[in-house]
């Protein structure tokens, strides 16, 4: 094990110290989010707890699951537990419907977030001798922000988050000698593909470490991207609304991913029941640090398995293997989370009507693995005139791109004979 | 003073054009004339016909999207610079031409319609086989 993969001190704690610590810090946060933010106190009220009650880890299944829904439902800052004087950022992240959540950071909580962030690149090998390159869709700008302040805090030389397009961005990574790419599984494949095409040799780059983000990866892709350019992957898993791209990393055993839980208090529940899961389930993520937007019990969509075997990287925190398919109903897309509601509000907002039907397919070749919208050709939408039914298509594809950050397309199909009103839901394309 | 037109929305997939004029024909509807605006996706099928109530009845029983508008039918002479005058009338008052196609003349007997095939070696082939002879660009100007 080379020094730079040492994990700290915090990471290694004997289990009765890691959950002496937990407590401690979950009684503070829940203490805080009853004084300060009105949403928990009445959730509280409602189910007759208080935080004095959650004496013991176990207790806190005793309180309510925070949901998208709720977060949006208190659109900007109905869930900020600091006065805004003290919130340094702030982030907007896609919801599950009209409106986006809202999160803020103290400048602790950004302290907070580069040292985890910054463990977590660690634990890949990262250091102040490395060219971190940072290429993300803008669905994932806040991300890119939380990789450049983590490797910076590691000393490493950064290329942020840039808008560039893939031609430019593999001329970054070849010309400016990158080591580490911190990147989606759907953006290293196509990297990968333009490589193979342009006919260069990929020996020629200087990239070792591949960090993955935003989407579980099967393992063959994984297989062949480090085969063929020979350097190692590490997938990452992290949320949009906690908030923060690296809550759970892979170490050198590459055996399921550490939960930074000495900030985070996991749960694994069955999703249709809201109990515990055994093994596999629901990812339910409990915030113990951050102080401007606590989150207690936060359903986080994603799927994983638990381990609790000893790792040997001596690590002690959980592992979870991240697994395919959500429990929301929200699509990832190249990385970037996105429910069909918000869809259809979206499209909604931009024609002024609700189209009779509205079919959302993704990942689409046709839009760069982004998201397909079909839209069913109706009497308000149609005109004689192909230009007008372009212009229609193209301000459509224009507003939902903006919103979601992701490449769109847009097609107008006739109207077919299974129709469901007002109903979007993401599909794999035939 | 106007002419009623019929627009159908088509995706651009084989067949589709074929259907619409099964739609009609099975209608009885006569289709007069008829242009076919496309992009990669979908096309946009204008048709003049000779009873427009039933044609669009029928369309839409059959789960077509349709709309009626208005448009001129406008007597161009038949000779060089006819449709120049037009155009010149048009264009000298700002007003655009979203969009014009031609229409059978009753009085010529037979109108031609103008196709762009592909592969067009092979349409050539089928025509052939069927005993109708595609006209030559000298053909053509002669008509």
């Amino acid at each position: 094990m080379s020094a730079q993969h040492l994990p700290d001190k915090e990471s290694t704690f004997a289990p009765e110290l890691l959950a002496q610590r937990q407590l401690e810090l979950l009684q503070a946060s829940l203490n805080r989010a009853h004084k300060m933010v009105p949403f928990y106190r009445e959730r509280f009220l409602e189910n007759g707890a208080a935080p004095q009650d959650v004496e013991k880890l176990e207790d806190l299944a005793r309180l309510p699951f925070v949901r998208r829904e709720d977060l949006a439902a208190h659109y900007p800052y109905g869930m900020f537990a600091v006065p805004l004087r003290d919130i340094v950022r702030i982030h907007t992240a896609s919801g599950a419907g009209n409106k986006p959540s809202v999160t803020g950071y103290t400048k602790n909580d950004l302290a907070l977030w580069e040292t985890l962030v910054g463990r977590a690149l660690k634990a890949a090998g990262v250091n102040d001798q490395d060219i971190v390159q940072i290429h993300l869709d803008p669905g994932l700008a806040n991300w890119g922000r939380d990789y450049k302040d983590g490797a910076e805090a590691l000393e490493a030389s950064v290329i942020p988050l840039t808008p560039l397009s893939l031609q430019k961005q593999l001329m970054v990574l070849s010309d400016y000698r990158t080591t580490v790419l911190v990147t989606t599984p759907v953006s290293a494949g196509e990297l990968l593909e333009s490589l193979a095409r342009s006919g260069a040799a990929p020996g020629n780059l200087a990239l070792k470490n591949l960090i993955l983000v935003g989407e579980p990866t099967d393992a063959k892709l994984r297989e062949q991207i480090e085969k063929e350019l020979s350097l190692t992957t590490w997938l990452h898993w992290g949320l949009h609304e906690v908030p923060g791209p690296a809550i759970a990393f892979e170490c050198e055993a590459h055996n399921g991913l550490h939960v930074s839980e000495d900030h985070f208090y996991l749960e694994i529940v069955d999703p249709d029941t809201g109990k515990p899961a055994k093994d596999e389930g629901e990812i339910v993520l409990t915030t113990l640090s951050t102080r401007a937007f606590p989150l207690i019990r936060f359903r986080t969509g994603d799927r994983a398995r638990i381990t609790s075997a000893p790792c040997p990287c001596g690590r002690t925190l959980k592992r979870i293997h991240w697994l395919s398919g959500r429990t929301d109903g929200m699509a990832l897309i190249r990385g970037v989370k996105v429910h069909p509601s918000q869809v259809l509000a979206i499209v909604e907002s931009i024609l002024g009507f609700v189209p009779l039907s509205c079919k959302l397919f993704t990942p689409s070749k046709e839009a760069g693995q982004g998201l397909e919208v079909r839209l069913g050709m109706d009497d308000r939408l149609f005109s004689d005139e192909v230009k007008e039914l372009e212009k229609i298509m193209a301000s459509v594809e224009t507003g939902l791109r903006q919103e979601l950050g992701v490449p769109v397309c847009v097609r107008l199909m006739e109207q077919s004979a299974d129709v469901c009103q007002n109903q979007a839901l993401i599909k794999e394309p035939l | 003073m106007f002419v009623n037109q019929i627009a159908v929305f088509l995706e651009n997939k084989v067949g589709r054009l074929a259907e619409v004029a099964r739609i009609l024909s099975d209608a009885s509807v006569n289709i007069r004339a008829l242009s076919l605006a496309d992009t990669s996706d979908f096309g946009v099928l204008r048709l003049l016909v000779d009873n427009n109530e039933k044609a669009l009845e029928t369309l839409k029983y059959n789960g077509l999207t349709v709309r009626e508008s208005r448009v001129l039918a406008v007597p161009v002479e038949d000779r060089p610079g006819g449709l120049l005058k037009i155009l010149d009338m048009m264009d000298a008052a700002s007003v655009n031409i979203e969009y014009m196609y031609a229409y059978a003349n009753p009085k010529g007997g037979t109108a031609i319609m103008i196709f762009r095939f592909a592969p067009i070696a092979k349409a050539v082939e089928i025509l052939e086989k069927n005993g109708i002879a595609v006209l030559s660009e000298q053909e053509l100007a002669a008509s």
